[in-house]
């Protein structure tokens, strides 16, 4: 309904104000009977609401002019508070970055008088902004934790931020002062009128799910002091309040779980203590029990992993059992929740691959021949024999009958890179055939990459791709397929014709799409295995289940690596969950 | 002619729409307010008001209080040899004040507008309905407590008003709405509450508090449970009431022969119900919230319940929105004046012809659902809402739903209010099925639409997209798990029940009265007062109102004599 249809349900003439608008809505609403006609009512209360909304814009003041930010900063103003005076500084700060450190501007008008700063309708993001780097950047983080707090909101901030410390969490010095900023904090939200008490409450809670995990200390005084725990559950819990609910009960997980008589407690001293697990050590914890933990903290609390060391995790096979042998239920922590035990194979992989994909967006000269410019005694127009090279190896590339037009046509940027890669390996004297097959891998190089972070169908293509280059590989030997695995640059390895056709037909494709663009980081760089995709694996490939797991965490035989790879992409591709992209993505 | 209830936690009241306004009536004893309180002899003979509330000092096994706290549970409670449904107590304070409309206006009312909590839920407001029923009423209406209050308030004159707020706390009870007034119409923006947070909250917080200080060797502990929760209660009730106008109190019990005591000053109490207090907070800010309010939008802050007396509770008010709240209510009675003006809306006074109330359903309502989660799993009974809470009522909403498996032969609504995103979280209200053609998964579906109008009658009205057949379920605010007969049957217990004649109430409250203040005193001033009650009983058994008269004036004096040199 617009506001002129609201005004002519109501029997008005445009231009009527709020007293009228409540008169007409009134004489309307007493001549019916709501109860016989709730639809007619629900739309009378519409039209009344949208006619006042309307009108009190309408009656509302034009906004005053803002004033030109002045490029000297004016003196600091009073120590500010966060939820209440500082926007105009921050604003004025975000439109003239240049300002130095101490030299807080001020909003107002050189010539205006110093005013006690009003900013009743903060929004959130400008209070963020403010708790935020940008600031801190410029700012000195205390390095005292002692004294009257004059400005604890800003203290805190700063400390939680410190980009130095880089989420670490707070030594005892720096937790006491922060918890005297929090109680400080939490003493002004009690006695605040109701708006100030929601804005601290709403900036303190993005400022703890920020600077996670760094602010554990803090969530518990402060959820007790708002009461977050008793929207859980609700339709209308805050999506920060339900993030740091969460995040509580993994504290009190914690709490319980280090106390000596949880049934998991033996299990976690075991997880939390540095180096591997040794044989003594397998006989006297349960694996069952690690693996229960494990499994139920990867699933409701993946920060706590945080407490256990890499090493000792791995020398526990990392979860072992509990993937390929079906899904199995387990009870947990006695609180009635089931889950599959086949998840929650966590692999980190993808190393390579990133450093693939750091290569080429490397601005290091030095690191990566192939991307330096040519040298100056070098140029594409003082060799006759470049125009010949580059039309060759476009045709090898994309298929009989393109030429760098089309190339140019089709993705501008990546015409260019790819001359500037072939007058590269010229100038480093790489002849003919070389160059041809530099370009080969050069491409190939952005179609894995960059089909990894394609959309279904593209990245599918890729798959494809990559599995066929695989098996041409690994027919070749266990290191060529491990060259393959780790997406290096294969310029001396000739794949046979229908792997190049198939590759051909990919770059094609994608180079019309516009796809094949300089890679960025994979958005995925680690995923979850179920445990049924384990069992396929093994099936597949014959291996136990102990080298398909090295396999997976890139150790082990080259071979059985190369024959992981390709089993798992294999039974990736099959498999309906919600999970194997992200698998195909980062295998 | 139809009556107005306030059946509040600790004190109740009724009114009447007379001669173009509200008037309190009063009780036997001449006051407005009559305390919620039963209590049962040996004999059976039972009290209701202020004579049983005194009993609870000296026979606390026998006597019941604040059991509005319990309506709509399966609790019952204990009174002498026999147990008693919070629906029954109710029910007999809602006969006494009957009894006293009957003396005042010469006829027996049998229609009532009875107010209940805004933040009772489906069953709490049942029982409230029931025990209407079975005092003989029909209830015609339940209307929200504030909302009751912001017609009191807001019919005090003529004027538009800006948005106010119904800061509304009482025995057992906290509601907050947000009201506006125009042109004769008041509107109910919003409401949200907590329906257990009450005074006794506070009692209890300070009782808490008290105990260790009182009685550091535990000689309470020896004491039967019952009797010493009633002791404590009334102790930390006498505190608090002496707080709200001085800055010190003494909290005494007494114990066989001695009296214990300590002192308590305005910020141990303070201290003592910190928790209390910031629980006040979040239901304001929930109905701010709701209707997109700001602090700085309302006008007036307009307190009512017994609880917004205390002098903590104005502070934290005053801190919550920095102002202060608008006392130009009873605090007591507005409750009752605003059912009184409710019952004549209903009759259609030709004198409230201009007034209208449009209030809001405070609950959200809807529908238990099945969700698909990203692997394809499902999720059930995740609660799928149809009527968003503070929606204005009268309003229907419609919503479709589809099966969810193959063939499936039949669709099962479960019916919940609450606001738990899971409905075991919630409170179930009713259950539709209806057949469905068999179809693959998805492709058979029903709308189903719920109309809540504003007497408070949910209908639920299911038709089938395919085959056109439709179920309706009317989800009234009637005791359905009950018959009429039932109900007829447990009226007439509560009738043969032996009560004193009504002329004898005040020598019953004055006999109780000074039966509890006995239980105060130790030693010599004990004995004195035995001897006065000894010496009642015997004028009472004379028979001869002339004596009998004399008796009362002669104890009335003594005992306020006696309790102005109590420090109780």
């Amino acid at each position: 309904m617009t506001p002129s249809a609201a005004l002519r349900h109501l029997g008005l003439r445009a231009g009527a104000d709020v007293p009228a608008i409540r008169k007409a809505y009134a004489a309307l609403y007493k001549a019916m009977d709501p109860d016989a006609d709730p639809e007619g009512y629900a739309r009378l209360r519409q039209a009344r609401d949208i006619a006042l909304r309307a009108a009190k814009v309408a009656a509302a003041p034009p906004p005053p002019a803002e004033p030109e930010a002045p490029a000297e900063a004016a003196a600091p103003p009073p120590a500010p508070w966060v939820y209440g005076a500082p926007t105009v500084a921050i604003e004025s700060a975000a439109e003239s970055p240049l300002l130095n450190a101490g030299q807080v501007p001020h909003a107002e008008p050189v010539s205006a008088e110093p005013q006690p700063i009003q900013a009743p309708a903060a929004s959130a993001a400008a209070l963020r902004a403010l708790a935020g780097p940008p600031l801190l950047e410029s700012a000195e983080p205390p390095r005292a934790y002692v004294g009257y707090l004059a400005q604890p909101d800003i203290d805190l901030a700063r400390l939680l931020h410190d980009p130095e410390a880089d989420l670490a969490p707070l030594t005892d010095d720096q937790e006491a002062f922060a918890q005297r900023c929090l109680g400080a904090l939490l003493t002004e939200a009690a006695t605040a009128d109701l708006t100030r008490h929601a804005r601290i409450e709403d900036w303190l809670a993005d400022l703890l799910a920020e600077t996670w995990p760094r602010s554990a200390p803090l969530l518990r005084p402060a959820a007790e002091a708002f009461g977050w725990e008793n929207e859980r559950g609700q339709i209308t819990e805050r999506s920060s309040i339900a993030w740091l609910n969460a995040r509580l009960r993994g504290l009190r997980f914690q709490d319980k779980v280090t106390e000596a008589d949880h049934p998991l407690h033996k299990a976690w001293v075991e997880l939390t203590r540095p180096g591997s697990a040794t044989i003594v050590d397998k006989f006297r914890i349960k694996r069952a029990d690690i693996n229960q933990l494990l499994e139920g903290v990867r699933k409701h609390f993946p920060e706590l992993e945080n407490h256990f060391p890499r090493e000792r995790v791995v020398s526990w096979g990392d979860g072992a059992g509990a993937g390929g042998k079906g899904f199995g239920v387990f009870r947990i922590f006695g609180t009635g929740f089931t889950f599959n035990a086949g998840y929650a194979i966590s692999v980190v992989v993808g190393l390579q691959i990133l450093m693939a994909v750091l290569r080429g967006v490397s601005p290091d000269p030095v690191s990566d021949q192939r991307y330096l410019r040519p040298p100056p005694a070098y140029t594409a127009a003082t060799d006759p024999q470049f125009g010949q090279i580059r039309d060759a190896a476009v045709q090898e590339v994309f298929g009989k009958g393109k030429t760098i037009d089309w190339l140019r046509k089709q993705q501008p940027g990546l015409a260019t890179d790819f001359e500037a890669d072939l007058v590269s390996a010229r100038s480093r004297g790489v002849d003919t055939k070389g160059a041809i097959a530099n370009a080969v891998a050069f491409i190939r190089d952005r179609t894995l990459l960059d089909g990894r972070n394609a959309s279904d169908d593209v990245l599918r293509q890729t798959i494809a791709v990559r599995l066929a280059l695989l098996d041409a590989a690994s027919a070749a030997g266990a290191e060529t397929c491990m060259r393959v695995v780790r997406a290096d640059y294969i310029e001396d390895f000739t794949f046979p014709d229908q792997v190049r056709i198939k590759e051909r037909q990919l770059a094609r494709s994608m180079a019309e799409r516009g796809l094949l663009a300089a890679p960025n980081l994979p958005s995925v760089i680690n995923a979850r295995i179920p445990g049924a995709l384990i069992s396929k694996v093994i099936a597949a490939t014959g291996l136990s289940e102990r080298q398909v797991r090295d396999a997976l965490s890139k150790k082990g035989k080259s071979g059985d690596q190369c024959k992981v790879t390709q089993a798992m992409l294999r039974a990736a591709l099959k498999w309906p969950g919600s999970e194997a992209d992200d698998i195909l993505r980062v295998m | 002619m139809i009556v107005g209830i306030d059946l509040g936690t600790t004190n109740s009241a009724i009114a009447v729409w007379q001669d173009d306004a509200p008037q309190l009536i009063p009780n036997a004893l001449g006051e407005m307010l009559t305390p919620s309180a039963v209590s049962v002899d040996r004999d059976g003979t039972t009290y209701v008001g202020a004579a049983a509330l005194d009993r609870l000092a000296t026979q606390p096994e026998n006597t019941a209080t604040s059991f509005k706290r319990y309506m709509g549970t399966e609790r019952k409670l204990r009174l002498g040899k026999k147990e008693w449904r919070p629906e029954d107590l109710s029910a007999l304070v809602l006969r006494t004040l009957c009894d006293d409309a009957e003396a005042l206006l010469g006829t027996r009312p049998v229609e009532a507008v009875i107010t209940v909590p805004a933040y009772f839920n489906d069953r709490q407001r049942k029982a409230t309905r029931h025990a209407g029923e079975l005092a003989g009423l029909t209830v015609r209406r339940l209307i929200n407590e504030p909302t009751a209050a912001a017609l009191a308030f807001g019919l005090q004159d003529q004027e538009d008003r800006e948005p106010f707020l119904v800061f509304d706390l009482g025995g057992g009870t906290f509601d907050v709405s947000i009201v506006d007034k125009f042109e004769g119409v008041v509107e109910v923006r919003a409401s949200a509450g907590d329906n257990r947070l009450g005074g006794d909250d506070f009692n209890t917080a300070l009782a808490a508090r008290m105990k260790p200080i009182v009685d550091p060797d535990g000689r309470l502990e020896k004491l039967d449970a019952r009797q010493r929760e009633a002791m404590l209660h009334r102790a930390a009730e006498t505190t608090r009431r002496q707080l709200s106008v001085e800055d010190k109190a003494t909290f005494a019990v007494v114990i066989g022969e001695d009296r214990l005591t300590a002192e308590v000053t305005a910020e141990m109490f303070e201290a003592a119900c910190e928790d209390l207090l910031r629980r006040l907070r979040e239901p304001v800010a929930r109905a701010l919230r709701d209707c997109a309010f700001d602090v700085a939008e309302l006008g007036d802050i307009v307190l009512v319940g017994g609880s917004t007396r205390m002098p903590v509770v104005r502070k934290a008010i005053t801190r919550m929105f920095g102002r202060f709240p608008n006392s130009s209510v009873h605090p007591d009675h507005a409750v009752a004046l605003g059912a009184a003006i409710q019952a004549g809306l209903l009759s259609r006074d030709a004198a409230l012809d201009e007034i209208r109330i449009a209030d809001v359903c405070p609950f959200t309502l809807g529908v238990d659902s099945v969700e698909r989660d990203s692997r394809g799993g499902m999720q059930h009974g995740i609660f799928s809402p149809i009527i968003d809470r503070n929606t204005p009522v009268p309003v229907s909403r419609m919503s479709s739903y589809f099966t969810v498996q193959d063939n499936q032969k039949e669709v099962l609504f479960n019916i919940y209010q609450g606001e738990a995103r899971e409905v075991s979280g919630n409170i179930h209200l009713g259950a539709v099925k209806v057949p469905v053609p068999a179809r693959p998964a998805g492709q058979a579906g029903a709308d189903v639409r719920f109309s809540y109008d504003s007497s408070g009658l949910l209908e639920v009205d299911v038709s089938v997209h395919e085959t056109g057949v439709t179920r309706t379920l009317v989800i009234a605010g009637e005791a359905e798990t009950l018959t009429d007969r039932e109900v007829a049957a447990r009226r007439d217990a509560l009738a043969k029940l032996k009560f004193h004649p009504r002329e004898d109430a005040e020598n019953v409250a004055l006999m109780a009265r000074a039966e509890r203040i006995y239980e105060d005193f130790v030693g010599d001033e004990r004995r004195m007062i035995g001897q006065w009650i000894t010496d009642f009983a015997g004028a009472l058994d004379s028979q001869d109102p002339r004596r009998i008269a004399e008796a009362r004036a002669m104890l009335q004096q003594q005992l306020e004599a006696a309790s102005g040199t109590s420090p109780l």
